[in-house]
């Protein structure tokens, strides 16, 4: 019997197989595919990766400036997706070698839950006294017909000379912009009159702004039920993930609107010592980071453990240029009634923006009355580093008064935020 | 044709019918030097008098854009997304936005009084 069994291989499920570990309780994990799951495989690995080329090819291409030529520049993408398949296998057999270490016994067979307590997977029977279902997610249906998903996507050994994106959220963006730096031809329609809808306004506009830049089409409100696929173009269909059901006996579990699986906050699901974890969630806002902890929080309950339900959640943008985001938009704090101030700091002054880039770019901070800091968004370079910054003063309560104190170091990207911080603490000064 | 109309916020407004045309004045933008970008509301968006609408980033500052009327709007001047500069070349061609069932107007200035005022602190 094993504390606890674990379906899925993924950031939720190895990452509660660690915990579970580091607690001296007795783990299995099922993974039917590549352990990683969909981040490591086929998500925010492989991506990133295109997404750091991307720029540097489009960073080389336009170096002249900073006097630096080249004879002729190149990309080859059968090239680079070898080291991208590199990469993949070596954090892939790392993140093996670790559960091996811990002393997690991996089943890489399909699981499926018989009854509480009992899980069957290739034929045998599994005992334990705690489910964690982290089966993940798939590539939502599409509403053309047709159309490839992100995973073929990044299986392709050449570059399309055009690329049409269906989608308007951070999966469609991403790979507009990294396959337009490549060198297609790239359209993006999509339903709504904007991109990335559940942004902050201003990123969302500074985004669209930038694609244009770049030479994106963008077809806004469009009506895909008569969309026609054009010969020419790679079609693919990037409109959100939908939940990835584990096989299981009925009524152990609650599955929502959405199709994922209900819990808590904390990822308890109806029935008790059956939990879920990451995007297998009804309220899953897909992303790893989030998908981890879910699985870590699970194990410290499980272990009786006091368990915090509520952390900032941070989103980011690979693009060329950075977007991150935690805590509250402007939009939604006016929504929900919430008293505040913004105050927004642009990179034109920043040292060490103009230094690398010339992009434009912005921190944006939110506080509430109290002075604490609530939201915020950020479009520049290093916006997913820099984020964090806020998102620890958002878990601790900082205020803007505290966290205009620390020294950032120059020249810096950071150095913004102290700017930012600055106006915010006036405009707090003056209501 | 209706006059301009100013506020101390440096917004100016031009009324058409129940339609209030919103720009920035000569003197904001000589103030802001080079505009690089503009976020504005969208179509149907309510803006409130007094409250902040959007925002001028220039190379100096992002300086906030407050209403000088109430009212729904109605059209979003989308030329300025791409080509901002257009405010520093000319202020009074290039709108912002329009914005219908505006508030009334009593406390705007005309340009005269607006240029007299415009230095006080
Ligand atoms: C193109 C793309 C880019 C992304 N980029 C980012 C990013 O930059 N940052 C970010 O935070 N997030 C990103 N994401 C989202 C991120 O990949 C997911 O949020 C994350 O993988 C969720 O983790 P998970 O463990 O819940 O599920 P998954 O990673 O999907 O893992 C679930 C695992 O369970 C296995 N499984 C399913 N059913 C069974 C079963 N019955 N038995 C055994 N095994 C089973 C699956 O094979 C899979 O390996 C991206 C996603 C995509 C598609």
């Amino acid at each position: 019997m094993y504390d606890l069994a674990i379906i899925g291989g993924g950031p939720a499920g190895y990452s509660a197989a660690f915990e579970a570990a580091a607690k001296n309780m007795s783990a299995i994990l099922f993974e039917k595919s590549d352990l990683g799951g969909t981040c490591l495989n086929r998500g925010c690995v492989p991506t990133k990766y295109l997404s750091h080329i991307a720029r540097k090819f489009s960073d080389l291409s336009d170096s002249g400036k900073d006097g630096i030529f080249f004879d002729a520049l190149r990309y080859d993408h059968e090239r680079s997706k070898k080291r991208m398949e590199e990469i993949v296998l070596s954090l892939r057999e790392g993140l093996k070698d670790s559960l091996l270490h811990d002393k997690v016994k991996v089943v890489s067979k399909e699981a499926k839950i018989v009854s509480e307590g009992v899980i069957s997977c290739n034929g045998e029977k599994y005992q334990a006294k705690n489910i964690l279902i982290a089966t993940g997610s798939e590539a939502a249906p599409s509403p053309v017909r047709n159309a490839h998903i992100s995973d073929e996507l990044l299986l392709i050994n050449k570059i399309p000379e055009k690329l049409h994106v269906i989608g308007g959220g951070t999966i469609a963006v991403e790979f507009s912009s990294i396959f337009r730096m490549l060198g297609s031809e790239v359209t993006l329609s999509i339903r709504g009159d904007r991109i990335l809808r559940k942004w902050d306004r201003d990123i969302s506009i500074s985004l669209t702004q930038s694609l244009k830049k770049k030479g994106i089409v963008i077809n806004r409100n469009c009506d895909f039920s008569s969309f026609k696929k054009n010969e020419s173009e790679y079609l693919l269909s990037a409109t959100g993930r939908r939940a990835y059901l584990p096989d299981s006996e009925g009524g152990l579990f609650e599955v929502g609107e959405k199709g994922g699986i209900i819990t808590d906050g904390i990822g308890r699901t109806k029935t008790p010592g059956i939990f879920a974890a990451g995007d297998v969630r009804e309220d899953s806002p897909d992303l790893a980071h989030l998908a981890m902890e879910q699985g870590r929080r699970v194990v410290r309950l499980i272990a009786g453990e006091e368990v915090k339900e509520n952390t900032s959640v941070i989103r980011c943008i690979y693009t060329d240029q950075e977007t991150a985001s935690a805590g509250l938009a402007e939009a939604e704090a006016e929504e929900r009634g919430i008293p505040f101030v913004s105050a927004k700091q642009t990179m034109y002054s920043n040292a060490r923006t103009m230094i690398s880039s010339d992009q434009r770019g912005f921190i944006k901070v939110l506080a509430g009355a109290d002075r604490r800091i609530i939201g915020a968004h950020l479009y520049c370079e290093h916006a997913g580093e820099i984020i964090s910054e806020f998102a620890l003063a958002m878990d601790q309560g900082i205020t803007a008064d505290e966290m205009i104190r620390t020294v950032r170091p120059h020249p810096s990207y950071s150095e913004a935020v102290t700017e930012a911080l600055r106006i915010l603490v006036r405009k707090l000064d003056e209501v | 044709m209706a006059e301009r109309l100013f506020s101390k916020h440096h917004i100016w407004v031009l009324k058409e019918g129940d339609t209030g045309i919103l720009g920035i004045t000569d003197h904001a933008q000589e103030k802001l030097k080079s505009i690089m970008f503009v976020n504005l509301p969208d179509t149907g968006d309510m803006i409130s008098d007094g409250k902040r609408f959007g925002d001028i980033e220039s190379i100096k500052t992002v300086s906030d854009l407050i209403a000088p009327v109430s009212g729904e709007v109605t059209e979003v001047n989308e030329e300025l997304i791409d080509s901002p500069e257009l405010l520093n070349d000319a202020p009074y061609d290039n709108w912002l936005i329009k914005v219908k069932n505006i508030s009334s107007l009593e406390d705007l200035m005309d340009e005269e009084t607006y240029l007299k005022s415009k230095d006080d602190p």
